[in-house]
């Protein structure tokens, strides 16, 4: 097959060497809060100036995958997502470091995401052109209905503290529509403040949110302790087959979750993510610890967010729409070395695409042995007392907010959604509705209002007309019956609870 | 103050901050408006809603009083919070990275932390290294102020 003969391409010195600059400046970059994969992708441009086409885009494709792996380190080990993408793995993550778990959440996230990168690098190989045209099927109703999809998933991830879950979801949509209205140019809720014009900005909150908020927690109770109570870290860095065979259908549902929602332009990893993470805790089983620190949760988050990674370079490669920040640094430096988007780049020069996407196959192999010292290395940062964290940690969001975005407001923001986040978790309004109302906000906001435009008003008949949108809706529904449903871990529990109360009852006496 | 009660105040408070920005939004021309009056009235009717099951169901979460403890190991986070907001306004002033200096100091001598050997080996590693990995090798330009 014309495809694998171009697996040979990518063995040369220069490409091997431009993977392995890009999995570690991407895994550097990826992990500290702010700065993310698009800064990393663009800081590796005009290095490769004067280098092979297919050798200076191995390195940015390298650099994106690990890029967003790395966000994950960070995410885990404090609950300082490097990337929005890895908010979600923060949440079961941390409390996995907590419970003195680290090791183990960062071999089964390393494993999700390389085999998440590893079937996402695959489907683009082979399925590009076709799925291309998939991307094409979603317009204003789909992009609305993707993100009340989104949504949905603030139910799940509430926790049994389901009204305040919601009213944190409200809060942050309600929060995404602060700053210049982008149909009508009106600044809403700024009153004056130019700094609010631009809005709050994802980056800032997320970065607030968990990482700051995280950091004001660690300052109550003891300095001297550190987050995960344990004085040894595990020198088993990878993952045993025991742990993949238990979350086996979790990183099946990731993957599919990530391939998919990778399709679509726009949605990417930062909503990927919190689909899988509330499909999975609507699959939950008796016994499962969702909140406390589940592994399968880890699994699916992890695979979902890398495995969107391949399919998001589709609509790039094929139709020369990124579908996100990072695509769009990567399609600059297509066009840099002189290389157009679009069909002929796979008819004209396929010697140059095919070498690219195999480079990124073998990347997301070759960035989990990688990864896995890294995160060793990195892990050793639970064994630091709580109280010489804590400000480190502040010094790191600052300065990761302020290089990505060069503007002091920024910054500002960050430190109120520091302050908003710590009360929201201390009171129960789950900073991740907050995170989610922010990120989808502005999606469901404009695609409900071109709907409306498109439509006349008649938005009923416009979407029975749409295949694509039905199924959302169907699924939708599928989402909000089962997040609404009572789980059989979270009933598990509550009989155990009960029973445990009996017992003490019977003690008593 | 019992938690219910504490509870209920909550919702109130959801109910009062939505109507301001209802207000707010009211004035808005064309569409501008329609979304964030949406959130608000969804907030006010969990608001409601959050309120009528204090009333009607009992729920153990909410058993007991809210406990109050203004010593300082309890008011930590907010003493730092307040430090934190000075930071970042230092940071701009002053420079980022003496700012950061004695913040960092400062907090963690907030936290509790005696070592002051261990905390001046950290300081020693993490801020050049930081000089190192920002100014140097990203090329970022951090705050200058009158002073680093």
């Amino acid at each position: 097959m014309e495809t694998l003969s171009y697996l040979g391409d990518v063995i040369s010195l220069a490409n091997m060497g431009a993977m392995m600059i890009g999995i570690v400046v991407g895994l550097i970059i990826g992990a500290i809060p702010g700065l993310g994969p698009p800064m990393a992708i663009a800081l590796m441009i005009p290095i490769s100036f004067t280098w092979e086409p297919q050798t200076a885009l191995i390195m940015m494709v390298s650099t994106y995958a690990a890029g967003l792996y790395g966000g994950s380190f960070t995410a885990i080990l404090l609950r300082a997502p490097g990337t929005s993408a890895s908010a979600a793995t923060a949440i079961e993550g941390f409390e996995m470091t907590k419970r003195g778990k680290a090791i183990e959440a960062i071999r089964m996230s390393t494993f999700a995401s390389v085999t998440g990168g590893l079937i996402s690098g695959l489907v683009l190989l082979f399925l590009a052109p076709p799925l291309a045209k998939v991307s094409l099927l979603f317009g204003p109703a789909e992009y609305f209905l993707v993100a009340i999809l989104g949504l949905t998933a603030i139910a799940a991830v509430s926790f049994g503290a389901l009204l305040r879950g919601l009213a944190a979801g409200m809060m942050g949509l309600f929060i995404a529509t602060i700053g210049v209205d982008n149909m009508t140019a009106f600044p809403r809720f700024t009153y004056g403040v130019t700094g609010l014009l631009s809005g709050a900005g994802i980056l800032p909150t997320v970065i607030g949110l968990f990482a700051f908020a995280q950091a004001l927690t660690l300052c109550e109770g003891s300095p001297h302790t550190n987050i995960s109570g344990v004085s040894k870290l595990s020198w088993n860095i990878w993952p045993k087959f025991s742990e993949i065979y238990h979350c086996r259908w979790s990183l099946v549902r990731g993957w599919s979750t990530g391939l998919v929602m990778g399709i679509i332009p726009a949605a990417g990893a930062s909503v990927a993510q919190w689909i899988a993470y509330s499909w999975e805790i609507q699959r939950g089983k008796p016994g499962d610890q969702f909140g406390k620190g589940e592994i399968k949760a880890v699994a699916a988050t992890e695979a979902s967010n890398n495995g969107v990674t391949g399919t998001s370079l589709i609509p790039m490669f094929v139709l020369g729409i990124p579908g996100g920040i990072s695509a769009a640094v990567i399609l600059g430096a297509l066009m840099i070395h002189g290389l157009q988007p679009g069909d002929t780049l796979f008819r004209k020069t396929p010697e140059v695409i095919y070498t690219v996407i195999w480079g990124f196959v073998i990347a997301n192999i070759l960035m989990g042995g990688v990864a896995g010292l890294m995160a060793r290395t990195l892990a050793y940062c639970t064994l630091v007392p709580r109280g010489v964290l804590a400000p480190i940690i502040m010094v790191f969001c600052i300065v990761g907010t302020y290089t990505a975005s060069g503007n002091p407001y920024d910054v500002a923001i960050m430190t109120v959604f520091g302050i908003i986040g710590y009360f929201a978790q201390k009171y129960n309004f789950t900073p991740a509705g907050i995170l989610l109302g922010v990120i989808l906000g502005p999606i469901a906001e404009e695609g409900f209002r071109n709907m409306l435009t498109i439509t006349d008003g008649n938005v009923v008949p416009y979407l029975a007309t749409r295949p694509v949108s039905i199924i959302i809706i169907v699924m939708i529904i599928g989402a909000l019956y089962f997040a609404l449903k009572p789980k059989k871990w979270e009933t598990a529990e509550e009989d155990f609870s009960q029973k445990h109360d009996e017992y003490a009852e019977v003690k008593d006496d | 103050m019992s938690k219910l009660w504490a509870e209920r105040l909550t919702a109130i408070g959801m109910i009062v901050v939505a109507l301001f920005f209802l207000t707010q939004s009211v004035g808005m021309p064309e569409s501008s408006g329609t979304f964030p009056k949406f959130t608000e009235f969804v907030i006010m009717l969990l608001a409601v809603v959050m309120i009528v099951r204090s009333f009607m169901t009992h729920d153990k979460r909410f058993e007991g009083n809210v406990h109050f403890d203004f010593s300082y190991i309890a008011m930590k986070p907010f003493y730092v919070m307040i430090v934190a907001c000075l930071y970042g306004y230092a940071v701009f002033e002053v420079g980022f990275y003496v700012s950061s200096i004695v913040f960092y100091f400062l907090v963690t001598y907030m936290t509790g932390i005696r070592a002051y050997k261990v905390m001046g080996a950290v300081a020693v590693v993490l801020f050049p290294l930081l000089y190192l990995f920002f100014t140097i090798a990203l090329d970022a330009e951090l705050p200058e102020g009158f002073l680093l």
